[in-house]
């Protein structure tokens, strides 16, 4: 007898939903009182308290003013004969997000969604991407680049610098994983160029870098816009200079930063790292994304203090500290960032932590990577 | 004991599904109801038992049991003596500590059928049919907890709960079970010998305790092969150990070593068996509002034996999100004798078994990271399958043999759980169904 | 027509020798007459005998030589892509270098014993062994291809620079494999699981060159058997 297999998650998920608001007959809002008190510590009464039974979607209160966008990114796809893995991956984020209730705004595609720069890559990347209701925002990484330097990323996306306004935040998009040519002295083909590139620690490669050219793009685009406005910016690496023998770097963050400070509250969200990351330099915070592909080692120095580190992951579950998640623009025109990882508990890192307020801390870990 | 409304619905929902002793909440066939359970006589099996289970140094650790492990595992106030283990002997066969007078420990853990009752779930009184499978007490003080869900630590805790629980021996409460046994000068004096104290609930579990630490049976085909005998294991098994350390993963959770021989990991782990049939964030909400109301010891051990809540697993004991589904990982020792598997007993035979994992498990929200399809051959699933056979202990004879070949007649007739587009990896698990 | 051998460069020396000797250091230009050559050109073969260029005119000056030797070692290093594969390693990846062993060259009962009396020469040797078999194995650690991966997974995919590998905490009880195991076991273990290829034997030229690279990067970090 062919079993059919269909994800039951799909009408679950709904009905987790029904049946949570059912469970003590509160509103949405004080049920959420009533769980977060809960899972404190304190016992309801009578009774022991549910420890981290929340829904992903209710981890932590959406404010009525702020709104909320997922995102899916670093899936360094191969061709699915060359790896399912990889493949499996991207389409169990695809389906967390599918699932999403109410569906968020809108998903941004972190960057790196082939491995190779492969046209057959990023075709089967873009498909698997199409299955989402939700519309989707590109971001290109350095694996999408470096093959044929942006052509079939720009056929299939378009250009890779671009900005738009979503209910009062202005939001940029920039291309920072600019390499300056290291690959014409050498005459390497394009192959051995997007292998080299590939390689996270290989140092035959540039640092990355926004660019003179991206610069004056994004200044202009500022330009445009209040300093009171929201801003949130998308960047493949992170802005800000962590660790540069791996490319955790952007060699003209100084000059990118001087052009988001005069904003009053200004996120940057980047992929690259591939892990809980976060950090706050003067007023501009920092969310990294995790990936769908693989989990990367905390740099061995140059880590952010604000960083709380995730358990080391256990290779035995290929999925481990890979994962999706969401990002809340909140009243404040700040950011948290809800870190769904796979078969581990949810983890929120709030723009409150990043400001310095208290209690609000992720849980640390006790398997840090050493 | 009062229901609560929302533990009454869970009943209710297994009673509707439920005509008569023939069904089990998890659907699976149940041999119709004898006057035994199913069992064998009690005064069979305490004839068949005498030769297994021989003489015993209480104060020694059995042969080639970790020391220190095995000391570690035994409570201060129930050093093992000769008289609480005859006592505790005496009780594993004795019907009286059930309401009806028909059920007993060894009811459900027969020692002819492998110390359990080889069905999916097992009977008690009044032919109600639970939800779990009876786990083996072989070995089981080696287990690092008790039951599917570990929701007793030891093995004392664990000989009282059945005691109580309305459909196993249905006692209303401890003094009822106790009365039942109090008038029997024989127990009186036994109980006296033992722990110097007139009968009492805690005593029963501690003595039943002090007669189960004595059934260790690790002395395989597979232990005398490790400790140097060449013959001592068939090729094809030999050929089995290697894939369950390499290609099919089983090593992770299910390792042997000197310290922990069993071939568990003592954690708990969802593999999607449950996941086949169950609305598991419905029934998690449905059980946080019944334990949010009493969280009693006793409402866990009914929700774990007779509602759907059971599919829930450890999650009803922890209620730790990633716990949805998840049951300890059982021992592999004598695993040959114990058909049917997995908590709900859904799996008739081991090649079901090796089929489930080789597919990659049933993908569900909860699916433990580990689990992924296999790609293992028809050669490798029957060679995993030989080496799963030679764990069982040279004391059981030919009855490992014989079972064996039960089974494969029987997966010569279906394989249930064998999809081999997922274990090929043709499929994927979040891919989609055409 | 003559057939000239030429002996390039050291590269070439190198090509000509195995990849660890270095026979002798040939400048350009030295010729030897060796074997015939079609009528109407002159073709030049380098020492491997195997490796040709046909000229219709022979050089006349130092550069035009230059450029001939140029077009062999072109052609030689296309059909030999490994042979600097030292460079290539270098190029991409940084293996820490292995211990300053000059201290023995101190004065001491050194000059009274035979095998005592090290000099320069051996703690040079010793040094560019040690490093090159780290290097070989950067070489392994980053190659899908080399590992035998048949999902083009690499190691340095979730350890760059072999970080996270823990080398210095082995033997140890090493929860995926329930017992406790030596540094190989783990990468046997990773090599059939996240890189889905053929685990290897332990005296497995690739397997000692992985263990030396791991090992070479973990340089200063105390033993600490069985840490998690």
């Amino acid at each position: 007898m062919a079993r059919r297999y269909t994800p039951v998650e799909t009408r679950y998920y709904e009905e987790r939903e029904r049946a949570l608001r059912a469970l003590s007959g509160l509103s949405r809002r004080s049920f959420l009182k009533v769980a977060a008190a809960a899972a404190g510590g304190a016992a309801l009464a009578g009774g022991v308290s549910p420890h981290s039974f929340l829904p992903v979607r209710v981890a932590h209160a959406d404010d009525p003013k702020g709104f909320r966008f997922a995102y899916i990114s670093d899936s360094h796809l191969y061709d699915r004969k060359t790896n399912d893995r990889f493949v499996n991956a991207l389409l169990r984020a695809v389906d967390d997000v599918n699932r999403m209730d109410p569906q968020p705004d809108f998903v941004l595609y972190g960057g790196d969604l082939a491995q190779l720069g492969q046209p057959g890559e990023l075709a089967l990347g873009a498909q698997i991407l199409k299955e989402l209701k939700a519309p989707v925002k590109m971001m290109v990484g350095e694996h999408d680049w470096y093959l044929d330097l942006g052509e079939v990323w720009r056929d299939l996306f378009g250009a890779p610098q671009y900005s738009f306004d979503h209910k009062g935040v202005h939001f940029v998009t920039l291309m920072s994983v600019v390499e300056k040519d290291f690959w014409t002295a050498r005459k390497l083909s394009p192959m051995d160029r997007m292998k080299t590139v590939a390689g996270l620690d290989n140092g035959a490669q540039s640092p990355f870098e926004v660019g003179a050219e991206g610069r004056a793009w994004l200044a202009a685009d500022l330009a445009k816009v209040a300093k009171t406005t929201p801003l949130v910016v998308f960047s493949h690496s992170p802005l800000y200079k962590l660790y540069k023998k791996w490319n955790f770097w952007t060699d003209d963050a100084d000059e990118v930063q001087a052009l988001l400070r005069p904003f009053q509250k200004v996120t940057v969200i980047h992929g690259h790292t591939h892990q809980l990351l976060s950090n706050r330099i003067g007023n501009i915070h920092f969310h990294g994304m995790l990936s769908t592909a693989w989990p990367w080692p905390y740099a061995p120095e140059g880590l952010p203090e604000l960083t709380i580190q995730m358990d080391r992951p256990d290779p035995f579950n290929p999925q481990d500290g890979c994962g999706d998640g969401s990002f809340v623009v909140n009243e404040a025109g700040l950011v948290d960032a809800l870190y769904a990882l796979w078969n581990r508990n949810p983890v929120t890192v709030s723009s409150s932590y990043l400001a310095g307020k208290r209690g609000v801390a992720p849980p640390r870990t006790t398997r840090a990577g050493y | 004991m009062t229901r609560t409304s929302a533990m009454g619905a869970l009943l209710a929902a297994a009673g509707a599904a439920c005509a008569g002793a023939a069904c089990t909440g998890t659907g699976n066939a149940q041999p119709a109801a004898s006057a035994n359970h199913g069992a064998a006589p009690m005064a069979d099996q305490q004839t068949k038992a005498a030769p297994l289970l021989g003489d015993v140094d209480p104060s020694k650790p059995p042969p080639y049991v970790d020391g220190v492990v095995w000391a570690a595992s035994i409570p201060a106030d129930n050093a093992p003596t000769a008289k609480r283990i005859e006592l505790g002997k005496k009780l594993y066969f004795e019907t009286r500590l059930s309401k009806d007078g028909t059920v007993a420990c060894a009811t459900c853990h027969d020692v002819t059928r492998g110390f359990t009752d080889r069905r999916p779930a097992s009977e008690g009184i009044g032919g109600k049919v639970g939800r779990r499978n009876a786990p083996t007490t072989l070995n089981a003080m080696l287990l690092g907890s008790q039951f599917w869900d570990g929701r007793a630590a030891l093995l004392e805790d664990q000989a009282k709960l059945p005691i109580t629980n309305p459909i196993e021996m249905g006692h209303p409460d401890p003094a009822s079970a106790v009365a039942a046994i109090a008038g029997d000068p024989a127990y009186v004096q036994l109980f006296q010998d033992a722990y110097g104290r007139a009968p009492n609930l805690d005593d029963i579990g501690r003595a039943l305790a002090s007669f189960e630490r004595t059934l260790i049976f690790l002395d395989a085909p597979f232990d005398r092969w490790s400790r140097g005998d060449a013959k001592a294991m068939a090729d094809d098994a030999k050929a089995g150990f290697v894939l369950f350390n390499g290609k099919a993963r089983c090593v992770t959770c299910h390792a042997f070593n000197a310290a922990n021989p069993l071939g568990t990991d003592n954690r708990f782990h969802n593999i999607g068996v449950s996941a086949r049939t169950k609305d598991f964030d419905q029934l998690a909400a449905k059980a946080l509002e019944v334990l949010a109301k009493n969280g009693s010891e006793a409402t866990i051990d009914e929700l774990a034996l007779g509602t759907d809540a059971s599919e829930l697993g450890r999650f009803v004991v922890s209620r730790v999100e990633s716990d949805i589904g998840a049951f300890r990982t059982p021992q592999l020792r004598n695993i040959a004798l114990t058909a049917p598997y997995m908590h709900d007993g859904s799996m008739q035979t081991l090649w079901d078994v090796v089929d489930h994992y080789n597919r990659g498990g049933e993908a569900n929200h909860y699916l433990d990271g580990g689990i992924e399809p296999l790609a293992l051959t028809e050669t490798e699933i029957d060679q995993l399958v030989a080496f799963m056979v030679a764990l069982t202990d040279v004391r059981f004879g030919d009855e490992a043999a014989r079972l064996r070949d039960a089974q494969r007649a029987q997966a010569g007739k279906q394989r249930p759980f064998r999809d081999d587009d997922l274990a090929s990896r043709r499929r994927l698990p979040f891919e989609p169904t055409k | 027509m003559r057939t000239f051998v030429i002996v390039a460069a050291a590269l070439a020396a190198a090509a000509c020798g195995s990849k660890k000797s270095s026979p002798s250091g040939g400048a350009a230009g030295t010729g030897t007459a060796a074997g015939s050559a079609a009528a109407g050109s002159t073709e030049v073969k380098l020492c491997d005998n195997v490796t040709t260029v046909s000229l219709d005119t022979l050089p006349k000056d130092r550069a035009g030589g230059q450029a001939v030797a140029d077009a062999l070692m072109a052609q030689w290093r296309q059909a030999h892509p490994d042979q600097e594969w030292e460079a290539a390693v270098k190029r991409s990846w940084s293996v820490k270098p292995p211990a300053d062993n000059r201290a023995v060259l101190g004065d001491g009962q050194r000059a009274g014993v035979t095998y005592g009396r090290y000099t320069e020469r051996d703690v040079l040797i010793w040094a560019r062994e040690s490093e090159r078999a780290a290097m070989e194995g950067a070489r392994v650690f980053h190659s899908g291809d080399e590992l035998g991966s048949t999902i083009a997974v690499s190691c340095d995919m979730c350890h760059p620079d072999a970080a996270n590998t823990h080398p210095e905490t082995y033997p140890k009880f090493q929860v995926q494999l329930g017992r406790v195991v030596l540094l190989r076991d783990m990468i046997n273990w990773c090599l059939e699981h996240p890189v889905r290829a053929k685990p290897m034997a332990a005296d497995d030229p690739r397997m000692r060159a992985l263990e030396a690279y791991i090992l070479a990067q973990r340089k200063d970090v105390p033993l600490e058997y069985g840490k998690h």
